[in-house]
């Protein structure tokens, strides 16, 4: 551990009397809305006097002015359920991947299936239900949207931890600046930025399986100017056979300094990976070797690649007004293979994203209340070139040709707005359109659809007493069909709406120096929700199962978390999800009442840190999933994915041996008990087989980290 | 001319105080007549150097509240206070509110915590503007 200076290492000894106290205080303050101690009326002038005789003189002294740079908004004015996670937070967790990361949020839930960096989903409030929808969270690099145009789910293999800066988590669509595929929340990835001088990060890492990871940022800044490159390499053999990745990943950026006013910044980065696909086990297949590939998966494979550009511009017009604009550009190339004993199915696509975002924040004075409003616009262009064989053996294959695009149109104003000091209110609404227009090449039929939506939101924030806000909260989201859903291999859906949602959220936080607290309860209905219904008839196929709007689905739950640090040595946290996510009404199949699959009802995490002098620190994590009907089973019939509980246990050292030099060892051993669990399992799409992914047993890396900065 | 030395501060402070600007509040700002004491007053710097110590002494001790620059809250506070036997600042007051208790409390510390200030007689008013820096999303 760094020791840190003496002023922190005092607030932590103080924070057992600093809790007492806060606790005290909670009980015995009266609540409020108007502040109790203010100040008296400026007219009130002779009362302070203590003679009575002659008022005295008064001297005005010319204007003091103190200014101090804005720092980043906190958490407690945020009308949701919020986290930041910051590098330090990072540093300590052990994770070596940012969904592993964010296994440990409340609310999030994360599932994997290959048991290497692919194949992971990331969704909030209910929505990861193991199919093929998904979505629902939008994820955002820099404000670079990195969802995939055809399913909608990010490629966190894409997505390496270690030139992450920070990671805030929003749960809920209660932000106006985002529309499509944020029903569930957002997540925003915030790269590391270069500072003045130079500084360089190696790290490396080895472990089991044959894994072996490194990566170097380098960055620097002289003037207005400063540039930063990332280079990452990744390789593993995975925990089941036939599950290895190959990968690298390089990046960079140019910054530039306007004056003090605003900044210029480019980025661009070219991603490329070769990856094997294991598949799903029988229950007899586990039984006799968990670690092996499903039969006839030999030849699975799924190779990506992807290069995007990005230009960013965030300009003072003047002292309270601000121009932002966001231009970028992704393409990516896949090619895949998948199959079990009855199907194969191979594919090739071709997707491009152009994005330009543009918005102003106007922050001023409202009626004698501050006031921060944000105006804006989006413009984003998705176009997926997509081939594939589909072969039911022993049928001939089904080729699929189709070619589409897709636009959306967003406007939005949002606005904040002090009713009082304690008291924030939050509007916004924001409006979305979308036009999709694609051709089946080998029918040679055109299609053609287009959606509006649109979304009010409002929230109003208290901070009741100093380190503590409740807020209650309404919105509406809106996700729209993506390609898979709208032109995948089942053919055209025109049929299909967008879902919408309705939501209500009430929350209260607490933030102090060694006790952090979230609790938040939501209530969605989503109406419309996008979902492969097995059982709905397919008319273009010879068996059932087709994408369809379920009429509604209600998801609500409780999420709460807690850390506390009550010495400079002891760090203690956990946190519980309650998800309860069920069809509310189903006028196609009838299936009211039928839990949603893979999202448990239950599940939560905890850990503990210790750290001891000398820079060395230990931990250890559990993470709880409870029961969750399997993917497919929309009626709840066959048995439930079972329980599991993973503990992962690091030991660490980090060491700022000079001014510019600083090391850092650790050592991290995952499911140190050896627990045998599935993270997903189900009835496959295309054929009878009940398939699970087992998740790997006892694993461990060991990693290094040079850091220099002068 | 050792004793006329006083009487000449003396006297420009009077003319300060009864030209000093008075802001929005004109009330308390008399051409009082002097009390023995300040015939005692050493010689040294002018008024307008006393004050400008002040001011200096002032904006070095008053610190930002983290909380108001994360909540983006701005404004400017009128404090007044008397200066004590032992320079230090006394009957601290807002007499103009920013408009937040957050802004108000700091300006009110930073007067306390202003250290030794160099006397001035009757009162001291000093109006304290808090400004943010813009900052980057």
């Amino acid at each position: 551990m760094i020791p840190a200076p003496a002023s922190r290492r005092e607030r932590r000894r103080r924070c057992p009397a600093l809790l007492l106290s806060f606790f005290v205080s909670l009980l015995l303050a009266p609540p409020a809305l108007g502040d109790p101690e203010e100040p008296p009326a400026a007219e009130d002038d002779t009362d302070q006097q203590s003679d009575a005789g002659p008022p005295l003189p008064v001297t005005v002294v010319e204007e003091v002015t103190i200014t101090a740079a804005r720092s980043e908004r906190s958490v407690l004015d945020v009308p949701g359920n919020v986290t930041v996670i910051d590098r330090e937070t990072i540093e300590r967790s052990g994770a070596r991947s940012v969904p592993e990361l964010l296994r440990r949020e409340a609310g999030i839930f994360v599932t994997n299936t290959t048991t290497n960096r692919e194949g992971y989903t990331v969704e909030a409030r209910g929505f990861n239900n193991g199919g093929g929808n998904g979505g629902r969270t939008l994820v955002l690099i820099d404000g670079r949207r990195v969802n995939e145009p055809d399913v909608m789910l990010p490629d966190w293999a894409f997505m390496p931890l270690d030139n992450l800066d920070r990671i805030e988590v929003v749960r809920g669509p209660v932000n106006a600046l985002y529309g499509d595929s944020a029903i569930a929340g957002v997540v925003h990835l915030r790269t590391r930025r270069p500072e003045q001088g130079f500084q360089a990060t190696l790290r490396g890492g080895s472990g089991t399986y044959v894994t072996d990871m490194g990566s170097l940022w380098m960055g620097g800044g002289e003037g207005p100017v400063s540039a930063s490159v990332f280079v990452d390499g990744h390789r593993t053999n995975g925990y089941r056979d036939r599950s290895d990745l190959r990968g690298y990943r390089t990046e960079g950026q140019l910054l530039f300094d306007l004056a003090g006013r605003g900044e210029l910044r480019f980025a661009g980065g070219y991603d490329s990976q070769s990856r094997e696909r294991p598949g799903t086990l029988t229950e007899e297949e586990m039984e006799q070797d968990r670690r092996q590939a499903a039969p006839g998966s030999e030849e699975d494979f799924d190779d990506p690649s992807e290069h995007w550009a990005q230009l960013q511009l965030d300009l003072a017009l003047t002292d309270q007004l601000t121009l932002r604009t966001n231009g970028w550009h992704r393409r990516r190339s896949d090619a895949s293979r998948a199959s079990d004993p009855f199907y194969t199915y191979r594919e090739s696509r071709e997707k491009q994203a152009n994005a330009i975002d543009l918005d102003l924040e106007l922050d001023a004075q409202l009626l004698g209340h501050r006031s921060r409003s944000i105006l804006g616009g989006s413009f984003l262009r998705e176009d997926i070139d997509f081939e594939s064989a589909f072969e039911f053996i022993p049928f001939p294959p089904t080729p699929t040709s189709n070619r589409a695009h897709r636009n959306l149109y967003g406007v939005f104003l949002q606005n904040e707005l002090n009713l009082t000091e304690d008291l924030l209110l939050a509007v916004g609404v924001r409006r979305e359109s979308a036009r999709y227009d694609g051709r089946d090449r080998l029918s040679g039929g055109d299609f053609e659809s287009e959606a509006d939506e649109w979304a009010p939101k409002a929230a109003l924030t208290w901070r009741v007493i100093e380190p503590v806000s409740v807020y209650a909260s309404y919105a509406r989201g809106f996700r729209f069909p993506n390609f898979d859903e709208a032109f995948g291999i089942y053919g055209f859906s025109p049929g299909l709406d967008p879902e919408t949602s309705q939501s209500y959220e009430v929350g209260a936080k607490l933030r102090t120096q060694c006790l952090t607290l979230n609790l938040a309860a939501y209530h969605t209905n989503v109406y419309d929700e996008i979902f492969f219904n097995p059982l709905a008839p397919n008319p273009g196929a010879f068996f059932p199962g087709i994408n369809v709007n379920v009429d509604r689905v209600r998801h609500r739950g409780v999420e709460a978390f807690a850390s506390v640090r009550p010495t400079g040595w002891l760090e203690v946290y956990g946190s519980y999800t309650y998800d309860d996510v069920e069809i509310a009404r189903d006028s196609l199949t009838r299936l009211e009442g039928s839990r949603m699959p893979i999202t448990p009802r239950h599940r939560g995490n905890a850990g503990v840190r210790l750290y001891f002098p000398y820079g060395f620190e230990a931990g250890v994590d559990a993470l709880w999933v409870g029961n969750r009907p399997l993917v497919n089973d929309v009626q709840n019939r066959l048995g439930k994915l079972p329980t599991w509980a993973r503990y992962d246990a690091r030991l660490g050292w980090r060491r700022e041996l000079t001014e510019w030099l600083s090391l850092a060892i650790d050592a991290t051993v995952y499911n140190f008990t050896g627990e045998k669990y599935e993270e997903v399992g189900g009835v496959s799409t295309f054929s009878p087989r009940v398939g699970f992914f087992p998740s790997p047993e006892r694993h461990y890396v060991v990693g290094t980290e040079v850091a220099v900065k002068w | 001319m050792v004793r006329a030395r006083p009487l000449i501060l003396l006297l420009g402070a009077a003319l300060a105080v009864a030209w000093a600007p008075s802001g929005a509040e004109p009330r308390g700002v008399v051409d009082a007549p002097p009390p023995l004491w300040e015939d005692a007053l050493p010689p040294g710097p002018t008024l307008a150097e006393r004050l400008e110590e002040i001011r200096s002494r002032v904006q070095e001790a008053v610190v930002y509240p983290a909380e108001a620059r994360s909540r983006g809250i701005t404004g400017v506070t009128r404090i007044r206070f008397e200066i004590a036997e032992d320079g230090r600042a006394e009957k601290i007051r807002t007499v103009a509110t920013s408009g937040s208790a957050l802004l108000d409390a700091a300006a009110e510390q930073g007067a306390a915590d202003a250290g030794e200030l160099p006397r001035v007689y009757g009162r001291v008013e000093v109006p304290i503007r808090f400004e943010l820096l813009r900052r980057r999303r």
